[in-house]
């Protein structure tokens, strides 16, 4: 390989190991809410053993995700259609789930972010895909979610349900 | 004994790279790049998960979508489509029984459109019963061949245009 060739191929490896660096110490709003997702999506699943306690704390960890005026607006074809509101009812929600199901895996796929331009708030767009210990079937949902920035830490504040077929 | 090895040698970095490195590696390159654009931009590779579309499709199969069956013309009845959630790494994979307008029914288990009553060769007969409606401009009813399923177990429904990916081919 020639001399130059070899020196463009360093300088293009230095130059991505430092763009890599600087955005992994100075994540952009995007990044930190698709973080924040993915570690939504990591505490939501849990497995089939599990002790009672590790649940309950898993589910406090799940609504501190959230604003404490958070709004769920579900409306699933088959299901009668539920809002939460605050915390408080989720966090009921969250137990009451968690209580029916023996172990769940959770996915978040196809994550879209929009950010406000005022970098205070943003809307999320993503599907799930949730997989319950047992079941044969999946569970396939597509969301909108709102978020809003509290001194630099997303929270969701608005969840709803979007219809894919009408 | 030595030769014979280096002979070995020689055949195998022959079979492995090429005579020519610097040409092996270029078309490498090359491959991968018309890979990843046909693959990504034109047929894009889906896995079916779910019986909704038996017996067309079983569960597990591995089909393409072509991206570009809709850029000339909109789709047609009788096509099974890519619909997408919120992105095309998940899909529904449903077939297309009703075009924008049209007025969708089930009675006794066979699919009207309009009023007329619908051939479809395709699908065993079922007992659903009830009516979707008139499709609005930009939106096809789709729905899975298996209707033996329960009604409220299988998604369908008014696809907007806007979320048709492709035409499931292969």
């Amino acid at each position: 390989m020639k001399n130059w060739v070899l020196r463009l191929f360093l300088a293009a490896v230095v130059a991505g190991g430092a763009f890599y660096g600087y955005r992994a110490w100075h994540p952009s709003a995007e990044q930190a809410i698709r973080k924040e997702f993915a570690a939504l999506a990591r505490t939501a699943s849990f497995p089939q053993r599990e002790s009672t306690l590790a649940r309950f704390s898993r589910a406090s960890k799940l609504v501190g995700f959230c604003t404490p005026d958070v709004q769920i607006v579900m409306d699933v074809p088959g299901h009668s259609g539920q809002t939460i509101s605050g915390r408080d009812e989720l966090l009921a929600a969250i137990n009451g789930a968690q209580a029916m199901a023996v172990g769940l895996a959770v996915e978040f796929v196809d994550v879209g972010v929009e950010v406000a331009p005022d970098r205070q708030s943003a809307v999320v767009s993503l599907t799930v895909r949730g997989k319950v210990s047992g079941e044969r079937d999946m569970i396939i949902q597509e969301l909108r979610c709102e978020l809003k920035c509290f001194k630099g830490e997303w929270q969701i504040s608005r969840v709803e349900t979007v219809k894919t077929l009408l | 004994m030595e030769e014979s090895a280096n002979g070995w040698r020689v055949w195998l970095r022959r079979v492995v790279i090429g005579r020519n490195p610097s040409r092996t590696l270029v078309r490498t390159m090359a491959l991968m790049v018309v890979s990843v654009v046909v693959f990504h931009f034109v047929l894009l590779p889906i896995q079916v998960e779910g019986i909704s579309m038996l017996p067309t499709y079983r569960d597990h199969g591995v089909h393409f979508v072509n991206r570009l069956a809709y850029v000339f013309h909109e789709p047609q009845r009788g096509d099974v489509i890519a619909i997408r959630y919120s992105g095309i790494h998940m899909m529904l994979m449903k077939r297309v029984v009703a075009l924008p307008g049209e007025r969708v029914a089930f009675h006794g288990g066979h699919l009207y459109i309009n009023g007329k009553p619908l051939e479809e060769p395709y699908v065993k007969r079922c007992n659903w019963e009830f009516e979707a409606g008139e499709m609005k401009p930009d939106m096809y009813y789709v729905v899975g061949d298996n209707r033996s399923m329960p009604e409220a177990d299988h998604t369908k429904g008014g696809a907007w245009r806007y979320r048709i990916v492709g035409k499931v081919i292969l």
